[in-house]
């Protein structure tokens, strides 16, 4: 039988109509949870991206004794050269580190006016061709006169990471756990219009409307709320300072502005089309439950 | 297998694989030796055979708890018989598939005590529902409420709510909503159990009329007056148990000839 378009269309708007405020409640909870359940998403698509950039720029650094004499430090700077597992070698003095340092704490003058232009080490700034080699260069260089340390800065990056890794897999877990709220909750709207309306369905039984009949304007309310719930979580996201709070909760490198921990625009637009179509995955399984004990007349 | 009755046997039979298609041309509702125990042993119907001719007028009367309800319950496929066979229009509602139930209750028209019309809803949107829900066209709608409305004779009600109506003319409406999409039978639960005896009687002459039109109709019934002054036949059931089955019957043993 062929259920008519319009008719359906009507009834989900009466009953939107009639159950107003238990229908906002029902696409404020879907909102909210595509929001928490969305931003996790985002804050591990972003960090994920981060991750990679990051690793990929970062270089492995070998600080200079302050006695290094200027033979050995040529020295040095034409081995690194001719290894081959070095992509490129850049120099910076105490100075250029020091500026480094000025900008980096700009914000913080008592550290910059506590520290002198000396107390910073000159270093060697080495591009591995692969980054996974760092130990094969630690191992050459370590202990040579006029190396003070070496470092794998890609390891400081991995260390941050690790650090929120765990804040984002809890805020993933309490999406999921928002998410079956939000569909119970359009369970329970559902219901409660199906409870509003029993006498009417009843009618529709006895009379000989088929199940579906009965059921796809239910089902279309809930994806109406479920929709709805999740253009809301996405404009929320699409907001300027939300966004820049969600950008600021993600990992942040000190010793680099270059490096700025970043949830773009693009990000949401992605994220919210799933969003959006999670929202009424929702609609759909929260009315299906809803619907379920009602029908079997 | 029970016996045909003599205006089954005077069909002609086309061929032997459509018989109960046959057969049920002519038994509009029969049942075969059902029983219905509900949970907790409670028998409500116990082996009990009817059968209804198409065209009949039938009274099913008994007190309170004889399994009238059940009968109709069971008849409409809201419930399903513990054992026996029962056949509705032809198809043997007992092993119906459930996906195959709603176009059974197309051709049963059903009136009940309560009415059971839509508060929010005009006498014509009462009626139009039934119609709507089976996916009439709206043409056709508009064609067949008012005429429905007509033939109970509220045709100048169409637009009023059921709360300005009186319980008569609400039960008319319920009718009409039964009748408009001209099912072939008419299950009707205590119709008048709500009604004075004077609307009473311009509900059952508006049965009546329905049943002429070809309509089988099946009334359960507490009304002594009613049965007794239609002179149709009329089952009496007690303790789930067919009593007394009898052609052009009264309400009680004591009118019996």
């Amino acid at each position: 039988m062929a259920i008519k378009i319009d008719y359906a269309l009507q009834e989900s708007a009466t009953n939107i109509r009639r159950n107003m405020f238990i229908t906002v409640a029902a696409i404020l909870v879907v909102g909210v949870s595509l929001f928490l359940g969305g931003s996790a998403l985002l804050l591990q698509h972003a960090t994920a991206r981060a991750s990679d950039q990051w690793t990929s720029q970062v270089e492995v650094a070998v600080f200079l004794t302050n006695d290094i004499s200027p033979d050995e430090r040529t020295q040095l700077q034409n081995d690194l050269t001719a290894m081959p597992e070095v992509a490129r070698v850049t120099y910076e003095s105490k100075a250029q580190a020091y500026e480094r340092f000025k900008r980096l704490f700009a914000n913080q003058p008592d550290i910059v006016n506590n520290t002198s232009p000396d107390a910073l080490p000159e270093s060697f700034r080495v591009k591995l061709k692969d980054p996974h080699n760092f130990g094969v260069i630690r191992d050459r260089l370590d202990g040579r006169p006029g190396v003070y340390q070496i470092r794998d800065e890609r390891q400081t990056v991995h260390e941050l990471f690790k650090a929120t890794e765990t804040q984002r897999k809890m805020s993933f877990w309490n999406a999921i756990i928002v998410f079956i709220a939000a569909t119970i909750l359009i369970a329970t709207t559902i219901r409660m219009a199906i409870f509003s309306r029993r006498k009417e369905i009843g009618i529709m039984k006895l009379v000989g409307a088929t199940n579906w009949f009965v059921r796809i304007p239910f089902m279309l309310e809930g994806v109406v709320q479920g929709l709805i719930g999740g253009v809301v979580a996405v404009c929320i996201l699409l907001l300027p300072p939300v966004r820049s709070l969600l950008s600021s909760t993600g990992p942040q490198l000190a010793f680099s502005q270059s490096f700025r921990f970043q949830v773009t625009y693009g990000d949401i637009i992605l994220y919210g089309s799933f969003m959006i179509a999670a929202g009424m995955l929702i609609g759909v399984l929260g009315s299906l439950f809803g619907l379920r004990r009602f029908l079997d007349v | 297998m029970p016996t045909l009755s003599p205006s089954a046997s005077l069909l002609p039979i086309p061929g032997g694989a459509v018989q109960i298609g046959v057969r049920a041309g002519a038994h509009m509702i029969r049942s075969v030796n059902i029983t219905k125990i509900y949970r907790g042993n409670v028998v409500a119907l116990r082996d009990v055979s009817i059968d209804i001719i198409k065209g009949e007028f039938v009274f099913l009367v008994g007190p309170s708890g004889s399994g009238k309800s059940t009968m109709m319950r069971l008849i409409l496929r809201e419930d399903q018989p513990t054992s026996g066979e029962i056949y509705v229009a032809g198809k043997n509602v007992a092993q119906l598939a459930t996906w195959k139930v709603p176009a059974l209750r197309r051709n049963i028209g059903c009136v009940f005590q309560d009415f059971k019309l839509l508060p929010n809803k005009t006498v014509f949107e009462n009626v139009a529902f039934a119609l709507e829900v089976i996916g009439v066209s709206r043409g056709v709608i508009r064609r067949q409420v008012p005429e429905v409305l007509e033939l109970v004779g509220l045709g100048d009600k169409a637009p009023h709510l059921p709360d300005e109506l009186s319980g008569g003319e609400q039960q008319r409406v319920s009718i009409a909503r039964a009748f408009v999409n001209r099912p072939q039978i008419l299950i009707a639960d205590e119709p008048t159990g709500n009604l004075d005896p004077t609307t009473s009687i311009e509900i059952m002459k508006l049965l009546d009329l329905i049943n002429r039109r070809g309509t089988t109709v099946l009334m359960a019934t507490h009304d002594h007056a009613i049965v007794d002054a239609m002179r149709r036949r009329v089952i009496e059931l007690d303790k789930g148990i067919v009593v007394r089955d009898q052609e052009r019957g009264v309400y009680g043993y004591g009118a019996q000839v």
